[in-house]
């Protein structure tokens, strides 16, 4: 098993917990008849400034960064990925020199990726 | 300031790059790589934009991706919550992509720019929706308008109402989320009907006239459920994108009556018929979302964009619908144009420059914004492979082409910059004469070596639109991007009831039963995709329209983009030169020098066509 094997297992576990302790992992629809637009937006996800900086060189930036997020959304649950994502993150660094990730570029025919 | 934008690492990677507000170069990575599609980072599209703006890396003050990777991993794993313990395949689909590579794009960018990407000194995100929003306000020649970005998804956003300001801003009124989407919805019904995600959406589109929608209600009461206000959900019980590698399964085969259509099998009147049906389902939900939006924002103007925006059928009813006075669609509506709204929004909402708007016109330049070739530089090329050509004079030039257009010669056409976007523009298209019956299956077979139920769209002189067909032609339609029904007096008696029974055994053969007197470019419900030329920015396509109706007193000719089936439209004299040897184009004109097929000698190097997949 390598260390992503790992990881993967790890964020695994993690979202069976966050599905039992979560009642709304996804952002939440209305509650009325009438309307199927979410009560929640970009603009609560990222508050009202949604053009970022984007930067973080530590698991704690990063992991400071998804907290922020999860707190506002306020699934506080979904807090318990942030070390295994951040770990699996950092292990999949690309190295300085090879930072360039180039795949074969081709997206699936199957199914849309996102 | 020089603000680049870069859409990167999902589908259709591209650059852009705007200098105080205005679009100066904007190209999708595929077009360089020759990957349809290419999701790499698009280093090629970017060295590009730098040379087109003669600037070096560090005079850039900024650079924006069209995405919040942040968001977008909240999404995963939400959705990794949502699917346990059902999650593997899921896993194993994006872990990488995640973790890997979209995350660390900052990172991936430090080996292109250095410690600090631009003078700004770090790299900027705009979200997914919002990039789209901007992409579709601020270059539209509207100075205030109502936005709606719909495709399949971003981070959560998979729908989105805006209101374009005055000052310039653009405001979030509404959205939906994951996993309900009319893009994935639409995406889905592909699949099912046997094309490719992501590319053969259009097919899907032009498959829709020759059915009925016999399936509407089934799709309304079961896989979708619409509100008055245009929102809706999906009914998850009938789609499989979360967790699995493909869009749908067993539970859309028994809805359906049958399994889903095996690719390149013959087209049956059941994928007609359900092509019809999601076709009608779309427009339904986006005339709700419409009248949602102006109610909303009280905008007499609307603009769209994300990928649903290219459905130009729906755009031309929406147009008829009059809910809006005007409509204008971002050409570059899939997630190519994101680069160009990350790097417009920072640049208004991060940085307060201004928008540069001026009355009556859009700024997207026709939408011309990719490299070009000097003769000069074709010359070299087309001297270094031997082949056989003539440079011309403009005017003998234009009175050449229309004259060999008029015998029924199929031409490539290569001058101008490319275009930003998925459809060719005349910058890179191959032409023909509409009036020919035959032109359309000679386009199609020995040409793009497609199939031949894709009806070609015509580009037309904009003063003449209203001659042929039933609108009356607007900025708008400089893309391709609305449908307007053939003028009543050009059409032809068709019955598609009894032509289809006619042709059971291979029902697209329909196809060639003329439509019009303009074939060629009437689809089997009279309807076409058109593109107003007006001269503005691709002057010699203009000529070139006025002289063939000199020479045949028909304004109109067939424009269909320079590709084989496949292929990512041509960029280069090269790509050009191979696409023109190996198919069965008669002639090729590349800025001012042309080339006839028959007096070339044989092509001894690469047919690239085996290299392409079928799209
Ligand atoms: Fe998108």
């Amino acid at each position: 098993m390598n260390l992503t094997d790992q990881e993967k297992i790890m964020l695994s576990s993690v979202a069976e917990k966050v599905k039992k302790y979560s009642s709304r992992i996804y952002p939440e629809l209305p509650e009325g008849e009438n309307s199927s637009f979410s009560r929640e937006m970009d603009t609560d996800f990222l508050g009202e400034e949604v053009c970022k900086e984007y930067d973080f060189s530590t698991p704690v930036e990063f992991r400071k960064r998804m907290e922020e997020i999860w707190e506002r959304r306020g699934v506080v649950e979904m807090k318990s990925f942030s070390v295994p994502a951040a770990v699996a993150l950092f292990k999949n660094k690309p190295e300085n020199g090879s930072r360039i990730r180039k795949s074969d570029g081709k997206i699936s025919e199957y199914i849309y990726e996102f | 300031m020089n603000i680049l934008g870069i859409s990167a690492l999902y589908h259709d990677s591209a650059a852009c790059l705007i200098r105080n507000g205005e679009i100066i170069a904007a190209a999708q990575e595929e077009r360089f790589s020759r990957i349809r599609h290419d999701r790499n980072l698009p280093l090629s599209a970017i060295e590009y934009c730098l040379r087109e703006g003669k600037i070096g890396k560090e005079e850039l003050d900024c650079i924006v991706f069209y995405d919040d990777p942040f968001l977008a991993l909240d999404r995963f794993c939400a959705n990794l919550a949502e699917e346990a313990p059902e999650n593997h395949l899921l896993l194993e689909k994006s872990f990488h992509s995640f973790f890997g590579d979209k995350l660390w794009i900052h990172e991936q960018l430090k080996g292109i720019f250095g410690e600090k990407p631009g003078r700004y000194g770090k790299l900027l995100t705009v979200p997914h929706h919002f990039s789209h929003a901007a992409s579709a306000f601020y270059p539209s020649p509207f100075e205030e308008a109502a936005v709606l970005t719909v495709d399949g998804v971003g981070e959560w956003a998979t729908t989105c109402i805006f209101s374009g300001e005055k000052d310039g801003k653009i405001k979030l009124l509404r959205q939906m989320n994951y996993p309900h989407s009319l893009g994935l919805l639409y995406s889905a019904i592909t699949y099912f009907c046997g094309f490719k995600v992501n590319s053969g959406e259009y097919k899907l589109m032009g498959l829709a006239p020759y059915g009925k929608p016999v399936y509407k209600d089934l799709i309304r009461e079961n896989l979708v459920s619409i509100k008055e206000d245009g929102s809706f959900t999906l009914n998850m019980e009938y789609f499989s994108f979360q967790n699995s590698t493909v869009m749908c399964g067993e539970k859309m085969e028994t809805l359906f009556g049958g399994k889903c259509r095996e690719r390149e099998s013959n087209l049956t009147q059941r994928e007609m018929d359900i092509a019809s049906s999601i076709q009608c389902v779309t427009e339904e939900i986006l005339l709700k979302l419409a009248k949602t939006a102006k109610e909303i924002t009280g905008k007499k103007n609307l603009t769209l964009a994300g990928g649903v925006a290219l459905n130009c059928v729906a755009n031309g009813k929406l147009r008829e619908s009059g809910i809006f006075d005007r409509i204008w669609v971002q050409p570059a509506s899939g997630d190519a144009g994101g680069a160009l709204g990350a790097a417009l929004y920072a640049s208004i909402h991060k940085f307060q420059e201004k928008r540069v708007w001026k009355k009556g016109q859009d700024a997207q330049k026709g939408s011309y914004l990719g490299p070009e070739y000097t003769t000069e530089e074709i010359r070299k090329y087309l001297d270094k492979e031997g082949a056989i050509y003539k440079v011309m004079e403009e005017k003998d030039l234009l009175q050449y082409a229309a004259k060999r257009l008029a015998e029924g010669a199929a031409a490539g056409l290569f001058r101008n910059r490319m275009e930003f976007g998925p459809r060719a523009l005349g910058a890179r298209s191959i032409i023909a004469d509409p009036r020919r019956k035959d032109a359309q299956s000679k386009v199609n077979m020995k040409i793009k070596f497609r199939e031949s139920f894709r009806p070609f769209a015509p580009a037309v002189l904009a003063e003449k639109v209203q001659e042929y067909f039933d609108t009356n032609g607007d900025i708008a339609d400089s893309y391709m991007l609305f449908t307007a029904p053939v003028a009543e007096k050009r059409r032809l008696p068709f019955d598609l009831e009894k032509s289809l029974s006619d042709f059971e055994e291979d029902m697209l053969k329909v196809s060639s039963v003329p439509r019009s007197d303009i074939p060629a470019v009437t689809h089997v419900d009279y309807s076409a995709r058109i593109q107003c030329v007006d001269g503005k920015w691709n002057p010699f396509f203009y000529e070139l329209l006025k002289e063939f109706e000199r020479q045949t007193s028909c304004a109109v000719l067939v424009n269909t983009s320079f590709n084989v089936r496949g292929e990512p439209i041509v960029n280069t004299p090269e790509d050009a030169y191979i696409c023109f040897m190996t198919t069965g184009l008669d002639f090729l004109i590349m800025e001012n020098c042309v080339l006839e097929k028959s007096e070339q000698k044989e092509f001894t190097g690469k047919d690239r066509r085996k290299q392409y997949e079928l799209d």
